[in-house]
Order: structure tokens, then sequence, then C-alpha cells
């Protein structure tokens, strides 16, 4: 468990960077929003960012991130296809559904459902970035939003500063979109075809 | 869908009812790596440091870019998986939070 950590920018950034942690938190999240890019990057510039990170082991660990000689990738993740109705995607959740998105020559990928569990992330190792993910049938609720994130970033991982764990330095590019669910039929339609059925039914076995 | 103005600044923990929905898909952005630093001790799970670029899609055209700019600095026990097979890592069947099983 994480009990304390810094995160040290480099020296010519002029923004400050602070954790608030608790023992036995298991993650530390630190993150700020800018009006241009160009506050952002006057902030925190590129250089080497120095952690520490303490645990309950105890351990400390300590390592540098260079997020250095990166650029944003060239591609815009877009979701394509599809029915999309007041700025939301449409989806029957009792059926599966294939999310399909531009294909992107960027390091990594990463996809995310709130309040699902999807989460996946994707490294290229040479072979490209998968362009749609399958959501499974009746994992999505009836009438209900979920908010997506789908990113392509290029980033760099250090796997040893800290043994057997990995750090990244990334840029991203980032879109989030909106999953609206079809509510479930009306009870009292369901009940109402349904007797049209049986009736149809009836009356054709009387003409036999 | 969360729409930033200006400059806004949050530090979100799990567990927490701080935490945000923002947060929440910030924490997966990317997620990279995960392992027991020193066998089977609860230890560091993920660490990172990226610039983000945000955009927002409603409908079939092109997403616009939000006007923002993104910093995000964190480590979590989340893990990731690699589906063209260059890293394949345990998931925490455990969900004791720790990262590991």
């Amino acid at each position: 468990m994480l009990t304390s950590s810094t995160l040290t920018p480099p020296a010519t950034a002029t923004g400050s960077i602070s954790f608030t942690s608790n023992n036995g938190d298991t993650k530390v999240e630190y993150h700020q929003y800018f009006a241009s890019s160009s506050d952002l990057n006057a902030a925190f510039p590129d250089g080497n960012y120095q952690f520490s990170i303490n645990t309950s082991t105890p351990n400390t660990y300590s390592s540098s991130l260079a997020l250095s000689s990166l650029t944003y990738p060239s591609d815009i993740p877009t979701i394509t296809g599809g029915t999309w109705s007041g700025g939301a995607l449409i989806v029957n959740p009792n059926i599966s559904n294939t999310i399909v998105w531009n294909a992107s020559n960027a390091t990594h990928l990463s996809f995310t459902v709130s309040n699902t569990g999807i989460h996946d992330t994707v490294l290229n190792s040479g072979s490209g970035l998968p362009t749609s993910y399958t959501i499974a049938a009746n994992t999505l609720q009836p009438d209900q939003s979920y908010f997506v994130q789908l990113g392509f970033a290029n980033g760099n991982i250090d796997t040893t500063q800290i043994s057997g764990v990995q750090g990244a330095a990334y840029y991203e590019n980032s879109t989030e979109f909106t999953i609206e669910t079809t509510p479930e039929p009306d009870s009292g339609v369901v009940l109402v075809a349904g007797s049209l059925g049986v009736a149809l039914l009836s009356r054709r076995r009387a003409k036999a | 869908m969360i729409r930033f103005i200006g400059i806004h600044k949050s530090v979100a923990l799990r567990n927490s009812s701080h935490i945000t929905l923002r947060a929440l898909l910030a924490s997966a952005l990317s997620v990279i790596g995960i392992s027991a630093a020193d066998g089977a001790v609860s230890d560091v799970g993920s660490y990172g440091v990226g610039k983000v670029a945000n955009y927002l899609q409603a409908g079939s055209g092109t997403p616009t870019l939000a006007p923002l700019k993104s910093v995000f600095f964190y480590r979590s026990n989340c893990q990731w998986h690699d589906r063209n097979g260059a890293y394949q890592l345990n998931t925490d069947t455990t969900s004791d939070g720790d990262g590991i099983d």
C-alpha cells in the first residue's frame, strides 16, 4: 500500500504538485487542467520528473521519468458509425455492441467505459492498435448513460528503475463521449403484443 | 459530458468520496503495468506522468477540442494487458487493491 509520495517536476517548472494520501490508499493521482497548451507547458515543461514513492512494506522507490522527445499522436480518436442522438451514441444493451474507431499509429491505446469494469489498455507491439471493442450483451444496463474514454498515446515505458514495475511518460489525445442505452420494452406493450399474438394464433387454429 | 472551462485542479483518491468521474476516466488513460516489486508484499503498481489533449465527441462527426490541455501524474494499482502479446499481466483477483494476486 502507498503511504506517502512526492513528485518533483523539472527545475524550470512554475507549477507545483502535491499529493494527498492516506495510509492504505491504493492510488494517488494529481491532475490539473489548463486553458491552453502554452499554459500547460509553462507550468510543467518537458524534462525529468522525479518520483519518490513510499509504501507500507516499508520501501522507498525512486525513479525519474523523462517527459521529452514525445509528440501528441497525429490521430484524434474518433468513433465511427453507430446511431447518435442528442449527443450520445445509442445502443441496445441486450445485444453485443461493437464500438468502432479510426486507426492510429500511436504507441498506446486505452478504452474505458465507466461503471462497467471495461478498462482496455493496449500497447502497439508492431501489429497495430485495435480499432474496435465489443461490449458483450447485458454488460450495460437499460436506460442508462455511460461515459466513455478512448485515448491514443505516444509514450516511453521504463521498467528498469523500479524492478518489475512499469513507469510511463506519455503524450495523449483523449476523446470522451457518452453512450446511452435504450430502455427495456414497456411491460404493458409487451403484454398487449403477447395478447395479440395469442389471439391471432387462436384465430388461425380455429380456421384450420 | 464533463466540460472544463479555464483552470481546474483536483486530487482524486480511490475509495474516497472526492473521486470524480473525470478521475475515473483518467485512471485508465495510461495505465502502465503492474507487478510485485518485492515478491509477495503489496507495493507499487504503476506510475506515470503525461500530458493529455482532451476532445469531446457528441455525434458522428469529428471530435472537438475541449478548451484545455491536461497533465496527469499518478500511481495506481491499475493493470493493463496487451492484446498483441507484448505484455500480459495478471489481474488482481484477490481484490485487495494491491494489484497482485
